[in-house]
């Protein structure tokens, strides 16, 4: 890395639950919303993120700032990322999914978009319904025609409660 | 691969533009401390974010995703979508294995899933009918060539019925092969014929006939006799050039087999002639198939032994090199050439890709070697038992592409 020239630039994050946080421009800047702002000289005191919240600004912050450290090594930074993402349940993936679609990270949208697909991918029908509040609009009928074009995606589903 | 239809150019436009407010989807689901989030994440999700969502599913996974609702169906059917998941993830050929040699069912095996599926195909009779696959296509044809041609995708079970070539209907032998670009979908299907002249063993007439989907016309484009030396079932399209198999009938032709090239773009045989361009294989084989591995063409065979040559000792695949030399890739380690338990020195192969399907006629037992990994590895067992002893198994190797039709 290049000598830093005096201090480096500390953004501060506010939260739609009224949260700061500080946070270097270097790292910041990976969310295109926040680079456009720094560009067009409003990133002056707070920057308010009126769509994301303290807890997955939190959780968003930790990714900025760990991705940013590792140099430009794409494997490393997909193992971070994957790491980064093991442990996190459904919801907060949810969360994270729309903060960096509203914040344009693109990078990490399509890791959470990723890891969402992974987390679905063997759930049944029932489960993605209730856990994106789904209501289904198919008429019994409708619903069985659909499921019977490619039945034989049904084997193997894990089974839950209600499918 | 950057297309107007990519997630990045797409996704920023909307990212930008992006002024929707929402709560968050966790918070509301503490607060109320309920199972089901009251305010549906469904409502606040952005069509293009569940669409990448989505796009990164299987492709088991999307088609329940289109039994979810109506919205979701919607979006899971759009061509935009079957395009980009088919770029955002590189999904491996999977293996058709017949279950029954006189009706047209089986498993299909997905290796990256290590899973057997219960595909139906549509039309197809039998097991025995000539099969090729391409960029998610699988073409099979009966032995009436002339009202028996049919391309499908078996994913999608999409399917075209095509009028063959002129001439006659039936064929002694036939090798059918089909090539999918990849950027157009266009396709070209061939079909080398073999006819005995009239009741002489060492004289045949070969032609090949080709297809053109988009002008939908066959063309014949070659005709020559043969002397000693026949056309087979197995043909392949790879990198523009037609290959197809000949294998001698005594008379003075010389043992074995041999490879012919055919040119598609300048339509011309390699060597002028059919016989003078022919291109020796690596040994004495049994079960010589071609097949085309990220457009290179690969060969894999049964090597004889030396004084029984119909008697196999291992199983190899090559590739072939400038057009002229094989090289050997590797040999079927002995531990799973025995594997095959009861190996009755038959087997199919098939391939396309980065991956090798091998499989005993005699048992459901399926091989498969990564090219890229260099790595052999069993399937996971085959939901099917055999029944009988002398019972067949077979089966073809195709693309899972959702993008494609026929």
């Amino acid at each position: 890395m290049a000598a830093e020239t005096g201090t480096p630039t500390t953004l501060t994050l506010k939260s739609n639950d009224d949260e700061l946080f500080s946070v270097a421009e270097s790292a910041a800047i990976l969310s295109v919303t926040i680079r456009n702002m720094v560009e067009d000289g409003c990133a002056g005191g707070v920057i308010p993120l009126d769509n994301v919240d303290g807890k997955t600004l939190a959780s968003v912050i930790t990714y900025m700032n760990g991705i940013s450290a590792i140099p430009a090594d794409e494997e490393k930074k997909k193992s971070y990322r994957d790491k980064f993402l093991s442990d996190k349940d459904f919801e907060t993936l949810a969360d994270m999914v729309l903060a960096a679609n509203y914040l344009n990270m693109s990078c990490l949208m399509d890791a959470v978009s990723a890891k969402i697909a992974q987390v679905m991918e063997k759930k049944s029908v029932g489960w993605v319904r209730r856990k994106f509040g789904i209501e289904n609009d198919y008429t019994p009928e409708e619903e069985a025609a659909v499921k019977e074009e490619h039945k034989w995606t049904f084997e193997g589903v894990e089974t839950d409660d209600d499918n | 691969m950057e297309g107007e239809n990519s997630w990045t150019s797409h996704s920023n436009e909307t990212s930008v533009n992006n002024t929707f407010k929402f709560d968050s989807f966790s918070e509301l689901h503490e607060d109320t401390n309920q199972e089901a989030a009251p305010i549906s994440l469904d409502l606040i999700l952005p069509d293009d974010l569940l669409e990448r969502i989505l796009s990164h599913l299987p492709i088991a996974s999307i088609f329940r995703a289109g039994c979810v609702c109506k919205r979701w169906h919607e979006i899971v059917t759009t061509k935009r979508f079957l395009t980009n998941t088919s770029k955002v993830q590189s999904r491996k050929p999977w293996y058709f294995m017949f279950t029954s040699s006189d009706e047209p069912i089986g498993y299909s095996y997905d290796p990256v899933f290590r899973k057997w599926y219960p595909i139906e195909l549509p039309f197809i009779e039998n097991s025995n009918w000539s099969i090729a696959s391409s960029g998610g296509l699988v073409c099979f044809t009966g032995r009436d060539i002339g009202s028996e041609l049919y391309i499908c995708n078996p994913i999608t079970k999409q399917v075209k019925w095509i009028n063959g070539p002129a001439g006659p209907k039936f064929s002694d032998y036939s090798a059918l092969a089909v090539s999918v670009d990849r950027g157009s979908h266009r396709y070209q299907i061939s079909i080398v014929k073999s006819m005995e002249v009239s009741g002489s063993f060492f004289e045949w007439d070969v032609s090949i006939h080709l297809y053109d989907s988009v002008e939908m016309t066959w063309t014949a484009a070659l005709t020559e006799g043969l002397t000693g030396w026949r056309g087979g079932g197995e043909s392949v399209i790879c990198g523009g050039v037609l290959y197809f198999l000949v294998y001698s009938t005594g008379g003075g032709g010389g043992p074995g087999h041999r490879l012919v090239m055919y040119d598609l773009k300048s339509g011309s045989v390699n060597g002028g002639s059919l016989m003078g361009g022919f291109v020796g294989v690596p040994c004495a084989l049994t079960c010589g198939r071609l097949m085309n591995l990220k457009e290179k063409l690969v060969m894999v065979g049964g090597i004889g032994k030396n004084d029984r040559t119909d008697i196999i000792k291992g199983i190899g695949i090559w590739v072939l090199d400038g057009g002229r030399e094989w090289r050997e890739i590797t040999r079927m380690p002995h531990r799973f050439f025995q594997g095959f338990g009861e190996f009755d020195d038959v087997f199919a192969s098939s391939g396309t890709d980065e991956l090798v399907y091998i499989q005993s006629y005699g048992g459901p037992a399926l091989l498969v070697f990564d090219f890229g990994l260099k790595q052999w590895k069993w399937s996971q067992k085959c939901p099917v038992a055999k029944r009988f002893p002398l019972q067949l198994f077979t089966g073809f190797c195709f693309e899972p592409r959702l993008e494609i039709a026929p």
